[in-house]
This record gives structure tokens, sequence and C-alpha cells, in this order.
């Protein structure tokens, strides 16, 4: 017989994971392969091994040290230590040893009678340890120590987006009601091409460039914890003294100092870059500080030990001051801005820019938050070239989307938000679920499908046609996913709007 | 979830009733920030933490610093504590993750491995009731040791999920929740990692040069 076994088999078998025929060809193969002896040989004293080190017994450390340790790094760290309330007992144990001392010594038959003191009646140690008891403390008073919580608005939507605002809710892509709402602790957002903006606080905002995700951990006055894939332009003005601000790229952590800054994360590779103020970026039990005008760049699991951050150039510094939103100007708190501002939808031409008031704002189509009142929108004709502008009169209620220029069939890929909900819903009829369900069998099998998903971004023409289908995010093994990819695209539409969206299909 | 062992030396005070304490309500005291509470947590769960460690990396080297991280981390993550897993699972969920870490910061000076360090995981209580050779002692610790190279071998990720699942046997649910990942991942990692490890294994010694595979033996189907 030719060639030999593979050890991992070996080990198989060994396990007992391989029987029957299988089994049997490859004990006739290790009867007449030496070489697969050995190699079985060795498989079996590993396994052998295996058992060993899983029962090895806890080493003997020096556990009052450790200990210690522990209590010293939680009272120096930001952990808030509640201080029990302090027993009695000891208190009156200090007066009533040295009255136990004072009475040893004046009855001792070495002391001088000339300095000793006239014999006073003295009570003994007993008596003093357990009379009067003090009367009881008072309960300690309760106090809440769970920091409050904290809420952003979205201000700006450039492209598409969507918003997940608790995890396992439904997803919105509807800029309105993206928009409508404050956005709390657990909300994921993700962006198709475009961006979106997201202010917590007088000129603190989160601005997630395209294709990006960003997950909103925690977010309260103790700290806020981002974790984001893509990229995310952050600018922090002020906050709680002790508020921690981090993101979280993968395996690496930046910490926040105050500043405007940019982290970008794409399969485990990170880069982060500080246009002004100071972050630390830290991993594996290494940190690195990153000041105004340096950037750091980390390839997966490449070790942060002794790496320095490099000086960022002209365009970066511009690109970095380019890419963040603007932060609305008057910021009180979530609900009063969502109170008084309004929203204003503009349609206008894929990758062209949009004025609001002379200032570009984006590039179409945009939603955004603006104080109501009239407004000046224009948008770009052609590069450099801006058609004639338009007063728009902005009221407190939900937008009707301002039209600067159509979405041809075949041109912009994006129509408005209604001929987008209906080719969703159009496609999610159209799919052919046994199809889809033939893709994770295996996994079914396993018990391991359920809760899995593929997120596609689907472009639709005018006439039904998917012009493009990637896609952008799934936890299924390349070939399951390829089957939905191929199934979504076998899927037939018909005539209506022209239409992109990111299109999620959970098992 | 982290198997409890008998308690010896260097035991703490825990002050009165803390032993008899089931764990809810436990974990509600060490939240309210008594100290009592956070003792009789350490004094159950610190055995089972360094034994946990201790076998997932190896050596002794620095178990007391990684311990010490754990509580640490432990006692910081206790007010966010859900219930959603029983205590001792959640602590060893930090136990992965310090050991990943761990190996993480060693990949560049990987320490040798101690031969005092071997003799105890050769020492196991599962074997020490049956006499044996010297030879056949030499062995198993020459055993020991090939696993830990071969381990040392493989990326940490797949090192711990290949160590979880080949040495711990638990089934892929329970080491995504471990590792934090999804099961599918785990299964992919999985299959890499033990096809990596068995290499490196049979490596040491007299490998078969440019083997070859059998026909429905390497079953890359697997791989998914």
């Amino acid at each position: 017989m030719k060639g030999h076994i593979a050890p991992h088999r070996l080990a198989d078998l060994a396990a007992g994971r391989i029987g029957g025929r299988p089994a049997a060809r490859v004990r006739v193969h290790l009867d007449g392969c030496v070489a697969c002896r050995a190699t079985w040989e060795r498989v079996r004293g590993a396994r052998a091994a295996f058992g060993e080190i899983g029962t090895a017994a806890a080493p003997e450390l020096r556990w009052d040290r450790v200990r210690a340790q522990v209590y010293w790094s939680l009272g120096t760290g930001s952990y808030p230590v509640v201080v029990a309330p302090p027993s009695r007992w000891p208190w009156l144990a200090v007066p009533a040893l040295a009255a136990a001392a004072a009475a040893v010594l004046l009855w001792s038959p070495w002391s001088s009678p000339a300095s000793a003191p006239v014999p006073v009646p003295v009570r003994s140690a007993g008596p003093a340890l357990v009379s009067p008891p003090a009367p009881p403390l008072p309960p300690p008073i309760a106090v809440d120590l769970a920091p409050a919580s904290i809420a952003g608005v979205v201000t700006l939507i450039e492209g598409d987006a969507s918003l997940q605002r608790t995890p396992g809710a439904a997803e919105s892509v509807d800029p309105d009601a993206i928009g409508g709402s404050a956005v709390t602790a657990g909300a994921r957002l993700a962006t198709g091409d475009g961006r979106v903006a997201l202010q917590l606080g007088a000129g603190s905002v989160i601005t997630l460039g395209a294709r990006s995700a960003l997950s909103l951990v925690r977010f309260d006055e103790g700290g806020v914890e981002l974790v984001v894939d893509g990229q995310v332009d952050i600018e922090v003005s002020k906050r709680s003294r002790n508020q921690r601000f981090a993101v979280l790229a993968g395996g690496r952590v930046i910490l926040v100092r105050g500043t405007a800054f940019r982290v970008t994360h794409h399969d485990g590779d990170v880069a982060v870059a500080c246009e002004h103020g100071r972050v630390a970026v830290s991993s594996g039990g290494a940190t690195v500080e990153i000041g105004a005008g340096q950037g750091l760049a980390l390839d997966d699991a490449e070790p942060l030990l002794g790496r320095a951050p490099h000086p960022l150039g002209d365009a970066e510094l511009a690109s970095l001051v380019a890419s963040r939103a603007a932060a609305l100007p008057a910021w009180t708190d979530p609900a009063t801005v969502l109170r008084t501002t309004a929203p204003l939808a503009v349609v206008a031409p894929r990758a062209r820019a949009v004025r609001v008031d002379g200032v570009v704002i984006g590039t179409g189509p945009v939603w955004m938050r603006v104080a109501p009142g009239r407004h000046l929108v224009d948008a770009e004709r052609a590069p450099g070239r801006f058609s004639p502008a338009r007063w728009v009169e902005v009221d407190g209620a939900a937008s009707r989307p301002l039209v600067l220029a159509d979405a041809t069939p075949g041109g912009s890929p994006t129509g408005p938000a209604a001929g987008r909900r209906a080719r969703k819903t159009e496609l999610e009829q159209a799919l052919d679920q046994s199809r889809l369900r033939s893709c994770v069998r295996a996994l079914e099998k396993q018990g391991i499908a359920a809760g899995t998903h593929v997120e596609l971004e689907v472009g639709v023409d005018g006439a039904g046609a998917i012009r493009f289908l990637n896609i952008t995010n799934t936890d299924l093994p390349a070939r399951a996913a390829g089957c939905v990819r191929d199934a979504v695209a076998a899927s037939r539409l018909g005539a209506g709007a022209a239409a992109s969206w990111r299109h999620r299909i959970r098992f | 979830m982290i198997v409890l062992v008998g308690k010896k030396s260097g035991s703490v005070e825990t002050g009165p009733g803390m032993a008899e304490l089931d764990e809810p309500e436990l974990i509600r005291r060490c939240k309210n920030g008594e100290r009592a509470a956070h003792d009789e947590l350490y004094q159950r769960f610190r055995r089972p933490v360094a034994a946990n460690l201790f076998r997932v990396l190896g050596d002794r080297n620095e178990i007391e610093d990684l311990v010490q991280e754990v509580f640490v981390i432990a006692f910081r993550g206790l007010a966010t504590f859900r219930h959603e897993a029983k205590l001792a699972t959640w602590l060893y969920r930090i136990c992965v993750n310090v050991a990943l870490g761990r190996i993480r910061a060693r990949t560049r000076r990987p320490p040798p491995i101690g031969v005092a360090d071997l003799e105890v995981a050769a020492n196991s209580s599962a074997l020490a009731d049956r006499p044996e050779s010297p030879q056949r002692a030499l062995e198993r610790r020459d055993d020991v040791a090939r696993v830990y190279r071969a381990l040392d071998r493989l990326a940490p990720k797949k090192r711990l999920v290949l160590y979880l699942h080949e040495i711990e046997g638990r089934d892929l649910k329970e080491i995504a929740y471990l590792v934090d990942a999804n099961a599918v991942t785990v299964r992919t990692r999985l299959f890499y990692a033990r096809r990596e490890f068995y290499r490196a294994l049979v490596d040491e010694g007299a490998a078969p040069v440019g083997a070859r595979v059998l026909p429905g033996t390497e079953d890359d189907r697997d791989a998914t």
C-alpha cells in the first residue's frame, strides 16, 4: 500500500473517533508500515500524556502573598473599594489591654515601694472586654455605585447605514428610525458606502467610516467601550473625570486620554492615528503611547512590545480632519437635542458632494440633524460644479426627502428608503428557503447552525437584476457562506426601484 | 468549569459563615464590596485557577503573577457578572484569556520547560498509586515534555483550542464560550490545530519524510 497515514488520523484512531472499515484499513496499513507504526507509538504516548497533564495538581504557591498583591492591585486601580463597618472589639481591646498592663505593673513585687502609688482597685482585663456593649451602629447608608448610562444621537447618515439597538433586535435601515431616538449601550451601527456620525456630548463625535461596524459594549459615566471593525474617527472633548474611554480593535485596546484620533481594524490588522491629544494602545501587557501627529500600524498578532509610533504626513492629518463629521453646535442632552433639532434628508447621486448652508456635509444621499428653519441645500452636479441651491423649510416633523437629482436606473444603486424597503421585502419572499437550509445542513447536524448569519450587500437595478452581491459579514464557513450567496443570486426580482442595502440572513 | 480540589495549607480566615455561603449569595456580597466575601471567593478558587493556568502553560514560571491577574480581573468584573454561566466557568474563561495573553507574550522568548515542572505534571494524582519502573517514569516525563514542545509550536489561539478539546475533552460549544468565538470558528481552528500539533509531535522524532496520505485517511473535508 502506498503512502502514509496522517498523524492526526492516527490520533482519531487512538481516540476511537474512527471505526469500521476506515479503522480496519488503517490497522492493516500499520501492520505493514514501520514508519507509521513509529508514528502510532508516538501519538499513543502523547495521548497518554494528555491524561497526566489534564489531572496535574495545582502548584503550591505563596497564597498569602498572591492575595495581598490582588488587594494591592485593586486598591491602586479604579476599583471602588467599599470599606466594611469597623468592628467595635478592636477598639475596646486597646484600652482594656492598657488597663491590664497597668494593673500588672501596679501589683508587681519588683515595683519600687517609693514609686509605688497608692493602691487603687483596678478592674481586671476580663470584665473590660465583655462589659457594657456599645450601642449598635446604625446600618450603613446604601450607596448606588452603578454609573449612570449615557446616550448618543445619530446626527449624520451618509449613504447606507443600519442600526441594531440591542443585541438580537431587528436591524433598522431607515434613516429616520436610526436618527429618531437616542442610541444606548448594546447598540450596533454598521455602514455600507458612506458614514455615520454619533454625537455623545458637546464636541464629542464618533464617525464610523465606510463598510464598518461599531458596537457600543459599554456606554455609561464609568466607561465607554467600543468594538470596531473597520474605520472609526473619534473626537472626545470632555468627559467625566474617571470615565474610561476605550476602543477595542481585535486584540488591541486603545485608551483615550482626551483627543481626536482614528482607529482602523481589518481582520486583526490595527492602525491608530492621532490628530491631537494622546491615546495609548495596549495589547498583551505592553502599552505604547501615541501623541499628536503620530500613528501606529500593527499586523494581526504582531507583538506591540518594542514598537514605536511614526509621524503622520500632511495628507494623513488632512484626511483625519476631513473624515470627522462636525458636531452639532448646541448640545445639552440627547432628549433635548432630539426635540430641538429636525431631520433633513437629501437624495443626491452617490459620490456627489452635498452642501447645506454653503458647507459640504458629505456625499449623497445624506440624512442629518439640523436646526429647524430655512436651509440652503445644493448638490454637486459635476466635479467641482454645484447645481443651483434650493431653500428648504425644515420643521420638527419627520422629513420628506429633498430630491436634488434623480437616481437613474443603473446610475445610483441606492434609491429612497421606501424603494429599498420594498426591494428587501421582495428579496425575502423570493429566497428559496429550502436551498438556504441545505447550505447549513452539515452544521445543523452538529447542532451549531443556530444563531449563525450571513450579511450580504445587495445591489438591484430598476429591471430587477442583481448588479452586485458581496458577503460583508458572516460567521459561517466560506463554503456555506458561498452557498448562501449563490442561493440569493438565484432569486428572481421584478422591475422596481434601483436600490442597494445590507441583507442579513439568520439561521 | 473549574474543578474544585481539596483545600490545603495557607488558608485565609474568611469570617464566620462565609464558607457555607452558596454561590449567588457569595457573588452578591462580593458585589457589595465585602472584603470577607472576596477572601472566601479567593479561598475557594485559588487552587483551581492555579491548576488550570499550570496545565495550560506547562510551567510554573510567573504562575503567581497570573493567578493574581485572574483574581484582579475577576474582582473588577464581578459587577458585570450576569449569571449566564457558573462562577467557576466564568473564572475559567478569565484564566483562558490570561493564559492566552501569557502565551502571546512569551512567543518572542519561549522559556525552557523546567524539569521540576514536568515532574509535578507527571506525578499527578491519577497515577500516584500505580507502581512503575524508573524507565517508565522517564518515558512519561518525555511524553509530557514532547506534548508541551509541540503545543509551543502552535499559534496561541490554536494551542488553547487544542488544549481544551484534546486534553480537557470539552465540546465545541463550551470552547466557543471560553475563547469567546463562534462554534464554527472553533471547529475550523481545531481542525488545523490538530493537524499541526500531531505533525509537530511526529516531526520531533523519526517522521516519515515526504509522507503521502492514504486515500480517505487525511480527511480535509473536515476543514470548513
